[in-house]
């Protein structure tokens, strides 16, 4: 019977699973750990608190300022058992960017680690203090209490349904001010049961996460520890600088499932750090974000002959991922990764310029259909409105597609090609940056800058800036400046000075001219 | 060397001064993963050696001292 319960919340669904595995690993940090009946305790004592702060009221969207760890994982399961929206900030960004995030996004609660965090510079609503002062101490939670999670989920007068939001998720937007991408209860359920349909992922893994708190993968993480019962091993920040220390952890936590970023994989095979580190417990690899350079992919699949590697393809805005391919070990080393096909319950299209199905062979937009949709962009609503679009196929009811802004095709056996983009967007280091939003910051914020053009090249992943101002500016003084008001992924690498940006004939900066000459 | 390692650093962080004796530039987290990957690429063609994946450890990073010794291990 069991597998017959209908649930529209994966947070309704990890009760189940933390009632099967009270004893078992939840979550793992390098020096600590706690198990599904103590994060339960954990995760009822701060919604309890959450839905006292917020008088009951639902759909509230809650910051929470907690680098990846046992506490934010609490506080993420806390907010959605609440009845509310989470939103994990990047404690790394500068002030502003993350001011501009919590206006953006209306922040009611702000939940952080300890009082010296100085959190009011950026958010003037209430802040919630929580951390674990010793995991030990915790009574595990007793689910002989017979108390079922519905009734808590359903008690209040305002009930939440599968199409309200889950988490929001902030992306470079191309004006200044980051997208808060929103996202749904359905979607992510959606998602999981999909992964599940196509056979990629089965039963409770050991998963190794790299992603930062503020990605959709990391969130995916969290659907499978409460699906599955999936143990998160979080692998700290600081190690990530050195590939050694992070496989002598996959090896030593038996780790079987990483979901990984290209940029991380390159650099061990670059250095070769497999050869020194055998993981035999490493069952599936999937990546996704970036193009995986296959000579690079091959290292991967030589070095680990019995894993599975999965390419995975899919913008913030469609939950996590709307294609998928398996990638066989011997893939031709000449020719690029396919994207693959589309999961369970969604349907790519590929559309012309003039709002057609694509020829064979011909390339368009990739664009997608399906309960993975987001609900669009928080407080935007004519950035929504330009790419959650009405089916330009069917015009006898309303129905949203999803417009990527990537340009594919088909290749001879139907597996979907990645191209190139329709805009400014670029993948560096597997972030998302929109370059007209450098650009756009740049004119806004630092002195004598009248003009901006910034380039990314993908073989050395520098990003370049030129700029027009009347007389050169010092390098550092420019670099200093971005570095306060952007995350470091986006602080450009190279500044070359001009009197004056070319431009093409309708009076736009020539960007093709400075992209071709790097 | 110690002077080129200096400016190498200064250029990915104009906002320290790496002068200075740090000694905790990976657990001050001062550095981060970017860096570290273009510090490697940098010292590897800056001095013309290949830096052996068991050397990319916290340690030898940790001061402009550590990265000193570790070139010096490799220009024989």
């Amino acid at each position: 019977m069991k597998d017959t319960v209908y649930y529209n919340q994966l947070i309704s669904k990890f009760f189940d699973t933390a009632k099967n595995n009270q004893e078992k690993i939840a979550v793992r940090e390098i020096d600590r750990e706690i198990t599904f009946s103590k994060l339960y305790c954990e995760v009822l004592f701060l919604s309890k608190k959450i839905e006292h702060l917020l008088k009951n009221k639902r759909n509230q969207r809650i910051g929470v300022f907690i680098s990846k760890s046992i506490e934010s994982t609490v506080a993420d399961l806390a907010i959605l058992l609440s009845g509310n929206v989470f939103v994990n900030l990047d404690t790394k960004n500068p002030v502003a960017r993350l001011k501009s995030i919590c206006d953006n996004c209306c922040l009611s609660i702000v939940i952080r680690k300890s009082a010296s965090e100085n959190v009011e510079q950026f958010f003037s609503g209430d802040v919630l203090d929580y951390c674990i002062d010793d995991i030990e101490k915790i009574d595990p939670y007793d689910f002989s209490l017979n108390n079922s999670i519905d009734d808590f989920l359903n008690r209040n007068y305002f009930k939440n349904v599968d199409t309200d939001p889950f988490c929001i998720i902030n992306t470079s937007g191309s004006t200044g001010i980051p997208k808060a991408v929103a996202l749904t209860h359905k979607g992510f359920c959606d998602f999981t049961n999909a992964a599940k349909k196509s056979k990629i992922i089965d039963g409770p893994e050991i998963i190794g996460s790299l992603s930062p708190a503020y990605f959709d993968i990391y969130v995916f993480e969290l659907c499978l520890l409460m699906d599955s019962g999936s143990t998160i091993v979080i692998i700290p920040e600081n190690l990530s600088l050195f590939p050694l220390k992070i496989l002598q952890m996959l090896h030593d936590m038996s780790v079987t499932y990483i979901f990984w970023v290209p940029t991380i994989m390159v650099n061990i095979a670059n250095k070769d750090f497999l050869s020194y580190v055998n993981l035999p417990s490493l069952k599936k690899v999937w990546f996704a974000g970036e193009v995986f350079p296959t000579v690079k992919f091959r290292y991967w699949a030589d070095k680990l002959p019995k894993t599975q590697f999965v390419n995975m393809y899919g913008p913030i805005e469609i939950h996590v991922d709307c294609l998928f391919y398996i990638v066989p070990h011997d893939f031709p080393i000449d020719r690029p990764i396919p994207i693959g096909k589309p999961f369970y319950n969604t349907d790519a299209i590929i559309l012309n310029d003039d709002n057609l199905i694509t020829e064979p062979n011909e390339e368009g937009e990739l664009c997608i259909r399906g309960s993975s949709l987001a609900l669009g962009y928080f407080n935007d609503k004519k950035k929504t409105e330009s790419v959650f679009v009405q089916n330009p196929l069917n015009k006898y009811y309303p129905e949203l597609i999803y417009r990527t802004g990537d340009i594919v095709k088909l290749d001879g056996s139907g597996n979907y090609c990645f191209v190139g983009r329709k805009d400014t967007l670029v993948k560096r280091l597997g972030y998302r940056i929109e370059l007209s939003e450098i650009e756009h910051v740049a004119l806004a914020k630092i002195e004598n800058i009248k003009n901006a053009c910034v380039i990314f090249n993908e073989k050395t992943n520098d990003l370049i800036m030129y700029y027009e101002s009347a007389e050169p500016i010092d390098n550092s003084l420019l670099k200093k400046n971005f570095m306060s008001l952007f995350p470091r992924y986006m602080v450009p690498t190279k500044y070359c000075h001009c009197r004056e940006l070319l431009k093409n004939p309708n009076g736009k900066i020539d960007r093709n001219y400075y992209k071709n000459r790097e | 060397m110690e002077d080129k390692i200096i400016s190498i650093l200064h250029d990915m962080h104009p906002e320290t001064d790496f002068s200075k004796s740090y000694t905790n530039l990976v657990s001050d987290a001062i550095l981060d993963s970017f860096d570290v990957v273009q510090i490697i690429s940098e010292l590897e063609s800056s001095f013309s050696i290949s830096i052996s994946a068991l050397d990319i450890l916290p340690e030898n990073f940790d001061s402009v001292e550590s990265i000193c010794n570790l070139v010096k291990k490799y220009i024989k």
